[in-house]
């Protein structure tokens, strides 16, 4: 039997009648990076959504390490481990780049309000130099006191991540990573994503972009209006005849 | 006299439809919220007062005055207060049409001085008595005037071009101008009727009561806004439904308990309702609820 | 030793500051009241009814007062804060409403006519309640929870990603900002002696508002700025009493169109230019969106 960390049980999602998902089962192995492919509109998001906690499925079970967490809301997931990117960027424009990653840190920190001040714990301490860490692991050292809405889109993205991965998460939901990256920014992005993973992280990402997931993937489940079209290797599942069909139609 | 009270609830809900409506049509243009509306019907109500006493000018022309003015208020009130401000702070508009509330009262008041202004009756003598239930001429022109409005709207949004285009904006603003839909105009337009149907309730309010105040704008606001979470916010069915209720609750109220639990009984009951069902009473989906 | 002129000038506006400051917490989640003189009643009413019919001392009754504007406070944020931005404005303008209306007919309290016999503040005693204020927001904005509180005001979604509960950080700091304006109230009706519901009506509420949006909610001492400017200026210019309706009302507009961050503050951009008022038919882009 293999080791769940998600399991996404005959998701079905409806927006005023039409269908977005119907009975999706997505079932993600601890230490894998899962692909979910499809073309626009297949649902991709929506399944994101639904596993993060920010939609209710309209039927279906989402369990976390066995536990169902169905109804649970997305901020109550975070401590549990779950933590999402989003596809168009949701950061903290006004704040700093280092106030993004200190919040990123919330569901470990004591939120009291002394807890920045100098006369602060050891814990605190520590999230401090988790924080610089993290700052220095995604580039952005240099940048942390600058507002985050002034980054270039590249850096932007580094640091969602880096916000996402302070909250110390065992598995990571990541929304269109490549969308609106350069070229060799999506080359650099496949080895970072392999780090995650060999920090010990489960990732789950969600992705137009065939080239990535086929690089970067243990496992790829294709959408097709909200349907699973196939599931397995990249190799397998993305040279197969139904793929070809629902991405370059008949 | 029960059933008299049910048909002067109903009477005055036709006044409160129309201003939900004037609410409802600049929530579903921009899911904004115009709080300077009820200043708008006062300003229309006080104007067409003036016009019918001072100039002795008919009820139908003083009528189309307050129209007017409803109108133009609207129009400036949508260039000071949502076409210029930046859509990152969402609560500028509020802000600013709470502004341009304020500056309209105190330019009444600074104006035409901060007495109440009698509206004269229009069809004095006229009276329909149905067994126990009697209808005065007032009343009648209030129901048929107001009927006949929201008919008129009903027709424009739904069989005209531009009725359409003001439906497709509410829809989806992104989309409607990809489809070459001038949106701002659009725009502009729902809050010029918006005016229109605003300065038509206050009059008409003024007509019931034969009297108008300058202080009465923030009220109505806040009876139009009690209406339309109601009805939930941006449904135009909902919110004439809605005002409908109200009336006779208010009217039941004032008639049976005392004029002060007035307000109090429709501000709770709007409260039990938010709680229970944000979305208000007739509104299946939460889009706008989220949206706004 | 101050002459009472100067004594009550000070006094008003020590008022001034501590109803901005508690404004202030609850503009920094991004969540506008827009009945937070309905606050100011409570404190106002609890604390009177305490000083005079219960012989209580001030400062006890003040912090009473803070208690019973806090619960207030909390309630009505629970009911309001899970809803958007346009149901909180709703929902606090009836609140204020229907506090008002339940004094009005409270005859215990002096009902319309108001309530007197209280015996006066003292500047000392408001420095005092400022600076505890202060020092809570400087500690507040160099903390975690001051952090979430911008983060909220930022991105909701994002936040709740992050893990923050949205709803109970807002709710709590609602809470708070009652508490402070509960106790703003206290004092000032043991200044102006005499207090009737009427004072604390929509004209109020606003004039709460303005001192934040005037100063800024990025900095709390933008607050502060805020509350001393329109506090000064009808002092300074008698002729502004007459049409102080009218200023406030132009410089709502105004504010919002020109500076919506405020006088302190930064990043915006600005829409009105005379291009765009020539072409009132442009298409509505992305930056015009809805939010």
């Amino acid at each position: 039997m293999a080791d769940l960390q998600l399991r996404a049980l005959d998701i079905t999602k409806h927006f005023q009648g039409v269908a977005a998902l119907a009975e999706v089962t997505l079932e993600v192995e601890r230490g894998s990076i899962h692909g979910v492919v499809g073309p626009n509109g297949a649902g991709k998001t929506t399944l994101l959504n639904v596993m993060s906690g920010f939609l209710p499925p309209s039927r279906g079970v989402v369990e976390l390490d066995g536990r169902d967490v169905t109804r649970l809301a997305p901020q109550k997931r975070v401590p549990l481990g779950l933590t999402r990117t989003f596809q168009n960027l949701r950061l903290f424009g006004g704040l700093t780049v280092r106030e993004n990653v200190l919040l990123g840190q919330h569901s470990r920190a004591r939120t009291g309000f002394l807890s920045l001040w100098p006369l602060r714990t050891a814990a605190e301490k520590e999230l401090d130099r988790a924080a610089e860490h993290a700052l220095e692991a995604f580039g952005l050292t240099e940048y942390r006191r600058r507002r985050a809405a002034t980054l270039p889109y590249g850096l932007q993205k580094q640091l969602e991540i880096a916000r996402a991965v302070s909250a110390k998460p065992r598995l990571l939901l990541m929304d269109e990573p490549a969308a609106g990256m350069t070229a060799k920014e999506r080359l650099d992005l496949v080895p970072r994503i392999r780090a995650l993973r060999d920090e010990g992280l489960t990732v789950v990402i969600v992705e137009h972009d065939m080239e990535v997931i086929g690089a970067v993937c243990d496992v790829v489940t294709v959408l097709n209006f909200g349907r699973k079209l196939v599931e397995g290797a990249p190799k397998v599942a993305l040279a197969s005849a139904e793929v070809r069909t629902a991405y370059l139609g008949t | 006299m029960l059933i008299q009270q049910l048909v002067n609830g109903l009477l005055l809900g036709t006044t409160f439809a129309l201003i939900a409506l004037s609410f409802n049509l600049v929530v579903g243009a921009l899911d904004r919220l115009n709080f300077a509306l009820g200043e708008t019907a006062m300003v229309s109500a006080i104007c067409g007062a003036l016009f019918m006493s001072q100039l002795d000018i008919t009820f139908v022309l003083a009528f189309l005055a307050a129209l007017a003015i409803g109108a133009v208020v609207a129009g400036i009130t949508f260039l000071l207060s949502f076409r210029f401000v930046s859509a990152e702070y969402h609560t500028a508009p509020i802000l600013s049409s709470l502004g341009v509330g304020l500056v309209i009262t105190s330019l009444v008041t600074r104006v035409v001085g901060s007495d109440q202004r009698r509206v004269p009756s229009v069809l004095e003598g006229v009276r329909i008595e149905i067994g126990p239930l009697r209808i005065v001429g007032d009343q009648l022109i209030i129901l048929s005037v107001a009927a006949l409005m929201t008919v008129l709207l009903y027709g424009f949004l739904n069989r005209t071009p531009w009725g359409t285009a003001i439906r497709g904006v509410s829809d989806d603003p992104d989309m409607a101008g990809l489809l070459g839909v001038p949106v701002q105009r659009v725009i502009l337009l729902t809050f010029v009727i918006s005016g229109t149907l605003a300065g038509a309730s206050g009059l008409l309010t003024g007509l019931s009561f034969h009297t108008v105040s300058p202080f009465t704008g923030f009220e109505t606001t806040l009876t139009a806004l009690m209406v339309i979470v109601l009805g939930g916010l941006g449904n135009i069915t909902g919110g004439v439904v809605a005002a409908l209720m109200i009336g006779v609750i208010e009217t039941l109220t004032v008639a049976y308990l005392s004029a002060t639990y007035r307000d109090l009984i429709v501000f709770l009951l709007v409260g039990i309702t938010l709680v229970a069902r944000p979305q208000g009473l007739f509104t299946r989906n939460t889009g706008v609820v989220g949206r706004v | 030793m101050m002459d009472a002129y100067t004594e009550a000038v000070v006094i008003r506006l020590g008022i001034a500051i501590l109803l901005a400051l508690g404004y202030w917490i609850t503009a920094a989640t991004g969540k506008f009241s827009f009945g937070h003189a309905a606050f100011m009643s409570i404190g106002a009413y609890t604390a009177s009814i305490l000083t005079v019919k219960f012989d209580w001392s001030l400062e006890t009754s003040m912090l009473v007062s803070g208690l019973t504007a806090a619960v207030a406070g909390a309630f009505i944020g629970w009911i309001a804060l899970r809803l958007t931005i346009l149901y909180l404005a709703i929902i606090t303008f009836a609140f204020a409403e229907i506090v008002k209306i339940l004094l009005d007919s409270w005859d215990y309290a002096g009902g319309a006519s108001g309530l007197f016999g209280m015996r006066g503040t003292t500047p000392q005693l408001l420095a005092i309640c400022i600076g505890v204020v202060i020092v809570y927001l400087f500690f507040l904005t160099r903390s975690r929870k001051g952090l979430s509180y911008e983060a909220i005001r930022e991105d909701e979604q994002a936040a709740r990603a992050c893990g923050l509960g949205v709803t109970r950080i807002s709710v709590e700091a609602f809470a708070v900002s009652a508490a402070i304006t509960g106790v703003a109230g206290a004092l000032s009706a043991h200044e102006t002696l005499i207090i009737t519901p009427a004072q604390f009506g929509a004209p109020q509420s606003l004039l709460i508002i303005l001192f934040v949006v005037l100063g800024g909610v990025q900095y709390f001492w933008g607050a502060i700025v805020g509350a001393v400017v329109l506090t000064m200026l009808p002092i300074w210019f008698d002729f502004l009493e007459e049409y102080y309706q009218i200023t406030y009302g132009l410089l709502f507009v105004a504010l919002m169109i020109l500076r919506p961050q405020g006088i302190v503050g930064s990043g915006t951009e600005r829409r009105f230019t005379m291009r765009a008022l020539a072409r009132l038919s442009p298409k509505r882009g992305k930056a015009d969106g809805d939010g």
